[in-house]
């Protein structure tokens, strides 16, 4: 059996999530999606699986062309999804958590539910996993990596020959990560057709018999695991030949004097003990995994989460407690990692985005010129694509919104400015817009914090490098000429 | 970009639907009874809005912030009481202490929202029995008759023939409103609050100074429609303002201010209040029943948030 699913095309609002994207997926066969964030391989998942209405493209089973409009229709051709974020009710039991949405055919007249039933049938399927998990057992003393079989099993109740896990290992640590991944395994033994999508290289050498290169939304490559290598891989996914003069040049001699200082610095639960500098004109880098120490360190520069130890120097003050409030006074401004849900208000105006930070007054009055004239400044600074700034943030590709946040940031009139993520999901003209603009303003003088999740960024932006790992700095790296990533990644994991 | 037409279609009935709604009931009502649609029934309505409109600007504030104060009602009863209790010595400066008493008021109100993090719908559910609760000590279950003259005259007498004081007050009122939402960086801080807080707050906005301020704002407006409502029973009674709640929020909501917070505006909010009014005023001269009215009122709230309101924004009310 083949399931196929081609030219799908699939927009978000003025955002194109998909745009000719293909993927196939054979019986007994695991099809990895592999690209960076915004690739669009969750999209294609969820448009597959009836999750997401495709705005174009078609799916075929065998040859013969099927039609999905609801998660309804995809269980009825035998496809279900796994879900990367939790969707277990840890109030209701193991069996009622695989069969919620079918409970109704175990309700006994009158008598509530045949507990009896219920229970066996959930307990055949995890057994058919060989997930080792006991119907019997109180769901909330299992761990994460059982809860996400629990979610695969609630799956398998439909009895599907196709399955999709979306980044099922998300939230997974080492060896219920390896549990998981063994259970898929068997599936797969049992002639599934399986679509996974994971961010760690690992789990895809490991699992895939085939895997789908994805950017921008588009299908780059489909490779056999036998004739990948990591290289061709990773320029499949990054686009390379474009990458090579993605980057601007870097500073040519190293900076001096010290802008900020941040000594012993630790944040309860995410950060321990970090110690470093930053210098003026220039951008320091800081690598590492999601939720490693990263985002603790520039939160808690900037106070948007408390410092539990340790103090942050800035010129001649040191503190060791902040609010965003006292941080843009100190003219430290920061761009957060999550866009549409810290950097910008989507339905407001493009103008009133740019001036929330620091819209200018005139006692308690609003100075309505200078706002004028500060949205003016900016949208030119920082080249946002837009022909009215009265526009909803909205109508902005997600590059554009970026450059808003920005210039937000921008109009606070910042020395020290921190980056987290500031890429994340954009597509590759715009990234290299972005990287021009951010080294043009350390260039100018200003500090910059740059935290990024994605290596190649992180070595072609950053005059330094620091590396988290497990929530403490694992490696500074005092000089980035000729750093490789197999330099980087041994801190990284 | 490519917003189908039939999008723009349903942006502008939302945009045009409280007009409609106006003239259909307008319309109605006069085909219903003559003296409908009479200058001097409209001067009524006028007086009717009054009370109406003032404490609406102040949930306006409230509403955009993404937050509901149901403790009106008895922030205007209790403001009632101070203007009946000081009117003799302070006449029409009785406003004073009933301000005071609702910027005290709003001020618990906020003050729970903000440093005990309770969410606005419990906090203001349980200060509107509390205020009432006070309301009753304090008056014995009995009203207090207002008979000062000069406070009476200004508050709910004429001083230009055919044009009530309380009107042209409630007209300037509205323009100070509407110079404050447009110009003031506090209602620009109250529209991000309410917008996104999270953004807001990485902003760099004081996020609880700004959520304190319009509780306050809301108290000190309920408060200021207190005295008024205070010079048009020549009284403060126990009841008054009992369900006012209600009618309030229905002008801001009716107008077409979403309760998901960020947007908003005074003028429509007069609206809303003009169309709640009209709807009390014409159902009563028409003669229906107070019952009947109570339903109509229900399903005509219900029909306009779905006609107006972008309901797929609409988020649970913090």
């Amino acid at each position: 059996m083949i399931l196929e699913a081609r030219n799908v095309k699939k927009r978000f609002g003025p955002t194109i999530a998909l745009d000719r994207a293909y993927v196939q997926l054979r019986s007994g066969e695991v099809n990895a999606l592999v690209g960076e964030n915004g690739a669009g391989k969750s999209t294609i998942l969820k448009a597959i699986a009836g999750v997401h209405h495709m705005d174009e493209g078609a799916i075929t089973i065998d040859g013969k062309e099927i039609e999905i409009h609801s998660m309804k229709d995809a269980v009825a051709n035998g496809i279900s999804i796994v879900f990367q974020e939790s969707t277990i009710n840890p109030y209701i039991t193991i069996a009622e958590n695989i069969f919620i949405d079918r409970l109704s055919d175990y309700r006994k007249l009158l008598l509530g539910i045949d507990w009896k039933r219920l229970n066996s049938d959930a307990q055949k399927i995890l057994d058919s996993m060989e997930s080792g998990i006991d119907v019997k057992t109180d769901i909330r003393d299992l761990n994460l990596g059982q809860w996400k079989l629990i979610e695969v099993a609630r799956a398998l109740s439909n009895d599907p020959q196709i399955l999709l896990l979306d980044e099922s290992t998300a939230f997974l640590n080492h060896n219920e990560t390896i549990s998981f991944i063994s259970s898929v395994k068997k599936l797969r033994e049992r002639g599934m057709a399986i679509g996974f999508v994971s961010h760690h290289m690992q789990e895809v050498y490991d699992l895939a018999d085939r895997i789908t290169v994805m950017r921008d939304g588009k299908f780059v490559i489909e490779m056999l695991r036998n004739e990948v290598t990591q290289e061709r891989l990773e320029s499949a996914m990054v686009g390379r030949s474009i990458g090579e003069k993605l980057y601007p040049p870097k500073r040519e001699t190293p900076a001096e004097e010290v802008v900020l200082k941040v000594e012993n610095l630790s944040v309860e639960g995410q950060l321990e003990h970090a110690d470093f500098e930053l210098r003026r004109g220039e951008i320091l880098g800081i690598g590492g995994l999601k939720q490693s120490g990263g985002d603790a360190i520039i939160n808690a520069i900037y106070g948007a989460v408390p410092i539990s130890e340790g103090s942050v120097t800035m010129g001649k003050e040191t503190y060791s407690s902040t609010r965003p409030t006292e941080s843009l006074d100190r003219k430290i401004a920061l761009l957060p990692g999550e866009r549409t849900l810290e950097g910008l208000i989507v339905n407001f105006s493009i103008g009133d985005n740019i001036v929330m930070s620091a819209g200018p007054r005139k006692g308690v009055l609003r100075d309505k010129k200078k706002e004028k004239e500060m949205i003016a400044q900016y949208v030119d600074q920082v080249r946002i694509k837009t022909d009215n700034p009265n526009n909803p943030a909205s109508s902005l590709s997600g590059g554009n919104m970026q450059k808003v946040v920005i210039g937000k940031c921008l109009a606070t009139n910042p020395e020290v400015l921190l980056l987290n993520n500031p890429t994340r999901g954009i597509d590759i003209s715009a990234r290299q817009e972005i990287y021009t603009l951010i080294r043009g303003l350390a260039d100018q003088g200003l500090s910059i914090i740059m935290l990024t999740e994605d290596l190649l960024e992180l070595l072609g932006m950053s005059d330094r490098i620091l590396i988290t790992r497990h929530n403490k700095i694992s490696k500074q790296f005092e000089k980035n000429d000729g750093l490789t990533e197999e330099d980087v990644i041994s801190y990284i994991v | 970009m490519g917003v189908s037409s039939e999008k723009k279609k349903a942006i502008q009935i939302r945009k045009y639907f409280p007009f409609i709604l106006l003239v259909v009931l307008v319309v109605i009502f006069t085909i219903g009874n003559r003296r409908f649609l009479t200058l001097k029934n409209f001067t009524t309505i006028a007086q009717q809005m009054v009370v109406t409109l003032i404490a609406a600007y102040g949930m306006l504030f409230v509403i955009v912030e993404g937050s509901i104060d149901l403790s009106v009602g008895g922030i205007v009863a209790l403001s009632a009481i101070a203007v009946a209790r000081s009117v003799e010595t302070l006449g029409i400066f009785a406003v004073i202490p009933a301000i005071l008493v609702g910027i005290l008021c709003g001020f618990v109100n906020g003050a729970c929202f903000t440093y005990l993090r309770i969410p606005t719908f419990i906090t203001t559910m349980a200060t509107m029995t509390a205020f009432r609760g006070i309301v009753l000590i304090l008056t014995g279950g009995a009203q207090i008759m207002i008979t000062n003259k000069p406070y009476l005259n200004f508050y709910n007498g004429k001083t230009i023939p055919e044009v009530p004081n309380n009107v042209i007050m409630v007209a300037i009122i509205t323009a100070i409103m509407w110079y404050i939402y447009k110009n003031f960086a506090f209602a620009r801080e109250v529209r991000a609050v309410g917008g996104a807080e999270k953004v807001a707050a990485l902003a760099g906005i004081r996020i609880n100074k700004i959520k304190l301020g319009v509780f306050v704002l809301c108290g000190a407006m309920a408060g200021l429609a207190g005295c008024f409502q205070a010079a048009r029973s020549y009284a403060a009674t126990p009841t008054m303002g009992d369900g006012m709640e209600m009618d309030v929020i229905a002008a801001v909501v009716l107008g077409g201010t979403p309760m998901s917070g960020g947007v908003g505006s005074v003028m429509t909010t007069v609206l809303g209040a003009l169309i709640m009014c009209i709807l009390s005023n014409g159902m009563n001269i028409i003669g229906l029943s107070a019952d009947v009215q109570k339903v109509v009122k229900g399903i005509i709230l219900i029909f306009a948030v779905c006609m107006t309101v972008d309901r797929k924004r609409m988020s649970v009310i913090k």
